[in-house]
């Protein structure tokens, strides 16, 4: 993957006006003290950084801190979810590793609970994980050094990693930073699933109310696309498919459904774009 | 629900998500000009979360109060909330105890 190699492509950067104003304010007086341990993720760089400094360090951390904030305790929802589904509890920490990414993990409870074909499941993961292909046209992944750094840095984009860093501007930024950022986010989230899913080993909870936390978690998440798409016509296409797929056997609906969708919003691309004589 | 139908539903979701995760950055410029992508990116997030909601609620029973009651509770709270303050902790907690208390009344 030729890309992975140091400047291969050219950089675009973010124009956010406005944002990160904040990262270089304050050196000294942050609330909480850097961790050692963010140390380790370090990627090999030959040059040295800006983010050496001490109040870029201090910036770094702070928005390790306020993604944490949110990703503990959703990940304790989510790891509770996969116990109280009778699925061993370390498979928390171990899809929280592999997987890293919030609303698909909380959507294989369900999933892997009801036996579903891994046909279904491999369509479910396409469609609700394809967004991410879009995050790679504004992340700079160009700024972080290391093949190794670069391919851990693609695959830990989550939705609040990619908003928490093109928020920064590009000259705040730094190899340095843009790992550790994504590895402590991707600790916080590691150590939220583990302790839920002991938690509720310990304490077990009525699983249609841990069932509960992914249907409000979709509704959050077609709120906020909604909110930066305003795409109506076709969310409620998907309204009309999904309501006619529940008359169909439960371990076809959700395939079908999303398959469907994906279909009639190909042909509404194409009969759009022939109306418009344009080439797509 | 063996183990290794467990890892085998990781390993297939684990390999899409990472492909879909860091195949793009080396197609970045083919990917920024296909028109259909881009309409599929803008049209599609909304809907298929909606289709989500939609099939996680596949198993409640729509002719029984107990049954369909907690859900729709938790789903109209979770929404007020979060098209009201935005905070997605305090929806999902917020809708989750909504639906926790109805449920509870109930059965």
């Amino acid at each position: 993957m030729a890309s992975f190699d140091d400047d291969a492509r050219p950089s675009h950067a973010p124009v956010q006006p406005g944002s990160g104003k904040n990262a270089s304010v304050q050196p000294g007086s942050g609330t909480f003290a850097p961790e050692p341990a963010a140390q380790a993720s370090e990627p090999a760089r030959d040059a040295p950084e800006p983010a050496r400094d001490a109040s870029l360090k201090q910036a770094t951390y702070r928005d390790i801190f306020a993604v944490a904030l949110g990703y503990i305790p959703l990940g304790m929802g989510m790891g509770m979810a996969l116990a109280g589904a009778g699925i061993d509890w370390w498979w928390a920490p171990v899809w929280a590793i592999v997987l890293y990414s919030g609303a698909m993990q909380f959507l294989l409870v369900p999933l892997v609970a009801a036996q579903e074909p891994l046909a279904a499941i491999a369509l479910a993961t396409v469609l609700l994980q394809f967004r991410h292909v879009f995050y790679a046209l504004a992340f700079p992944l160009d700024l972080v050094r290391g093949k190794l750094a670069r391919i851990y840095t693609a695959f830990a984009v989550t939705d609040e990693a990619y908003a928490l860093i093109t928020s920064r501007r590009r000259s705040e930024l730094s190899s340095w930073r843009i790992v550790t950022t994504l590895a402590g986010c991707h600790l916080s989230w590691i150590v939220g699933c583990t302790i839920g899913a002991l938690v509720g080993l310990a304490v077990p909870i009525d699983d249609a109310i841990l069932n509960f936390v992914l249907t409000a978690l979709f509704v959050v998440l077609m709120i906020e696309s909604y909110r930066s798409n305003r795409a109506r016509t076709e969310l409620l296409l998907a309204g009309v498919i999904a309501v006619l797929a529940l008359f169909i056997p439960t371990d076809l609906m959700l395939a079908s459904a999303l398959g469907l969708f994906t279909i009639l919003l190909v042909v509404k691309h194409q009969l759009n774009a022939r109306r418009l004589g344009v080439d797509a | 629900m063996t183990s290794e139908y467990i890892l085998a539903a990781m390993l297939v979701t684990g390999v899409i998500t990472f492909v879909l995760r860091v195949a793009p950055y080396a197609f970045v410029a083919r990917v920024q000009n296909s028109a259909i992508l881009d309409y599929l990116a803008r049209s599609m997030p909304a809907g298929v979360m909606l289709i989500l909601v939609i099939y996680t609620l596949a198993t409640v029973d729509f002719q029984n109060a107990s049954s369909w009651l907690p859900p729709i509770v938790g789903i109209a709270t979770t929404a007020a909330l979060h098209l009201w303050i935005r905070q997605t902790l305090i929806s999902l907690i917020g809708g989750t105890a909504a639906f926790a208390l109805v449920f509870t009344l109930l059965t």
